[in-house]
């Protein structure tokens, strides 16, 4: 029996001793070779600047990924509803089609360029512009949070801004409806997302010099409302009127859709301020609380001041009124407690029905369906507003005239008058190159024929 | 002034740093491929025959850049500084960017020349447009709105009987329809029972 024999045994014993010795060597080897693999394995790659490392609450992320869908479900459906409810029966199907089609469109720049623009770091251009560090999406997951949301996965975030950028532009077409060519619209839109809405977002929420400055604005009504509102008023004014606009007879043709459309945007506007607060937490409360009280003040306000001037309360300045109070408390949602909301939407219902019936009389520029009367006017109101009533109370970063920091509606003015500047004239320009290449306008006979059938080949009856 | 040129920074380094982000981006020639794309689709929708065909070539064409552009990224950057090298060259003593510097004039002028009676107020129709068979009663309304003096939508109405307003009204809802003085089409007028006897 040889030394062999000895240590193993032999037999059924000797088998299993075998099998066992097989194994350790088997896990030893195992073992060393992955503390090899593991000591040679290159050094994990730093974090981007903007980012962090995923502190997950699943709390927060479904409360997230709820608003994403809240805030996709006020352009689709809620706005082209809305809009397609407000224009003439030719163009119907071409007015819902355009936020449709911006839905697709915006999606895809977005992924590939936009949020990178508005939300990595910039390096050298940080103050203007973000980086290229997201360009693609790529890198996006594997523990990985923006520092801005560090409890939900970077995915979700940017996802979720991305439903901020689709309905951005999406609103600016309230202001040449019934005029514009498909074509130059869908051309339009790319642009002006790269060059106008993700400088402005990155200015604003990305890092850049107006956060810097300490301009408030909570879920966009710079960013999103007043900047769509400048752009609209820009594009109304290059454009021109609509054919027969003063001579013939414009109304809305289907208000029960633009009834429901409103009704979309006040139950999406929930996602949009209580989920700006990208947690689920007493902000997202006190946002939507202020968010409900806001628009029902708004329509109160808007109801009251139009039935003492016109008579009688009209169903489309019920609607408009609620929009104005939403669009108004957007950027105060979480920095005024109850009665500022209140307030802020009593005061943009009746600041919004002078400049959407009035205003727009006076100059004489056909915003057709008020973009620039309502985003443009309600942002404007909305971001000074907020810089009146912010407490640090309800939220430590915004602290406002009302609670002893009058310098705030300065800052707030200076940030909307950069917003405006920047945004029109980039506007401008991009109109400009549109036109010049692929012309902004369909002729006269496609536009009293209608976009429905000019643009579309369809109509909806 | 110097506090306002400060001031004013960043409504002009913002579209440089894009520019700047967009080159290190490589997406120029992709930008140029879309933009080409999307204009030889609005030409195809709009034109017929030969145009139609030549519309869809051009489309393909860009969307094959377009696709190139991921693979090899602003691959017409170079060509194009290139020509603009060798319009430089040949134009002796001027200076290094005068090509760069004349496009860049030739397209400010065709952008001011565009803003001026292509575009906007302007481009609101001042003459009357082309009739065609879908001349509705809006454009035939407008055509001679544009030559004799207005009449006010009420107005007009209450110039118009009932039976021109419903003729008007068929009009309006479909344009190829001959206005008729009857309510409902002769084939009705009979009734229902008619075609029995």
């Amino acid at each position: 029996m040889g030394m062999k024999t000895v240590l193993l045994g032999c037999g059924p014993y000797g088998v299993i001793t075998r099998l066992f010795a097989g194994a350790m060597t088997f896990v030893f080897l195992a073992g060393v070779s992955l503390a090899q693999s593991v000591a040679s394995a290159p050094a994990e790659p730093a974090l981007p600047a903007h980012a962090t490392k995923l502190a997950l609450d699943s709390g927060d992320t479904s409360w997230m990924l709820m608003s994403t869908g809240l805030v996709l479900l006020m352009t689709i459906p809620g706005l082209a509803l809305f809009y397609a409810g407000m224009v003439r029966k030719k163009n119907i199907l071409a007015t819902a089609a355009q936020s449709f089609a911006i839905t697709a469109v915006i999606t895809v720049v977005w992924a590939v360029i936009g949020y990178s623009l508005s939300f990595t770091n910039g390096g050298i251009n940080q103050a203007y512009i973000g980086g290229l560090d997201r360009l693609l999406l790529r890198g996006m997951g594997g523990g990985i949070a923006h520092s801005l949301a560090p409890t939900i996965p970077e995915s979700v975030f940017m996802t979720f801004q991305m439903t901020f950028a689709i309905i951005t532009p999406a609103l600016i077409c309230g202001a040449f409806a019934d005029r514009m060519k498909f074509s130059a619209l869908i051309a339009f839109m790319t642009l002006w997302l790269i060059v106008v809405y993700a400088p402005i977002a990155h200015w604003v929420w990305g890092g850049g010099f107006l956060g810097g400055m300490g301009v408030l604005d909570f879920a966009g009504g710079t960013v999103v409302h007043f900047n769509a509102g400048i752009a609209g008023l820009v594009c109304t004014l290059v454009l021109g009127r609509r054919v027969g606009y003063g001579s013939e007879e414009m109304n809305p043709h289907n208000l029960l859709f633009a009834l429901m459309g409103a009704s979309l945007l006040w139950v999406g506007w929930f996602g949009f301020n209580a989920g700006s607060a990208v947690a689920a937490n007493e902000l997202a409360g006190i946002a939507m609380m202020n968010t409900q009280i806001a628009a029902a003040a708004a329509t109160v306000s808007w109801m009251l001041f139009e039935w003492l001037v016109v008579k009688r309360p009209s169903v489309l300045g019920l609607l408009s009124g609620a929009v104005a109070g939403l669009v108004a408390i957007t950027p105060a949602a979480g920095f005024v407690a109850p009665e500022g909301a209140l307030l802020i939407g009593l005061i943009a219902g009746v600041v919004c029905f002078v400049g959407a019936v009035w205003l727009k009389k006076l100059v004489g520029y056909d915003d057709s369906l008020d973009a620039f009367g309502i985003h443009g006017i309600g942002g404007a109101v909305g971001a000074i507003l907020t810089g009146v009533f912010a407490l640090s109370s309800v939220n430590p970063l915004g602290k406002g005239l009302l609670d002893g920091n009058p310098d705030q509606v300065m800052t707030q003015v200076v940030g909307l008058a950069y917003a405006g500047i920047y945004c029109a004239v980039a506007t401008y320009v991009i109109l400009m190159i549109v036109s010049v290449t692929l012309g902004l306008r369909v002729s006269p006979e496609e536009e009293m024929e209608g976009l429905d059938l000019s643009q579309h080949g369809e109509r909806v009856h | 002034m110097d506090h306002m040129t400060a001031a004013l920074a960043p409504i002009w380094e913002t579209p440089l740093a894009v520019l700047n982000v967009l080159g290190v981006a490589q997406a120029g020639t992709l930008l140029f491929a879309l933009f080409l794309f999307v204009a030889a689709l609005e030409v195809l929708r709009s034109g017929s025959g030969l145009i139609a065909y030549a519309a869809r070539a051009v489309a393909l064409f860009a969307a094959t850049i377009a696709g190139a552009s991921f693979f090899y990224g602003d691959f017409l950057a170079p060509p194009a500084k290139a020509a603009l090298s060798l319009i430089a060259e040949k134009l002796p003593g001027a200076h290094q960017q005068s090509a760069l510097y004349a496009s860049l004039g030739l397209a400010t002028v065709g952008v001011a020349v565009a803003a001026g009676p292509g575009v906007g107020r302007n481009s609101r129709p001042t003459r009357s447009p082309r009739a065609s068979g879908r001349d509705s009663y809006a454009s035939t309304r407008w055509r001679s709105a544009s030559s004799a003096p207005r009449l006010s939508a009420a107005s007009a109405s209450l110039v118009l009987g009932p039976i021109e307003r419903l003729q008007l009204r068929q009009l309006t809802h479909n344009p190829k329809k001959a206005p008729t003085r009857t309510v409902r089409p002769a084939r009705y007028i009979g009734g229902p029972g008619r075609q029995w006897s």
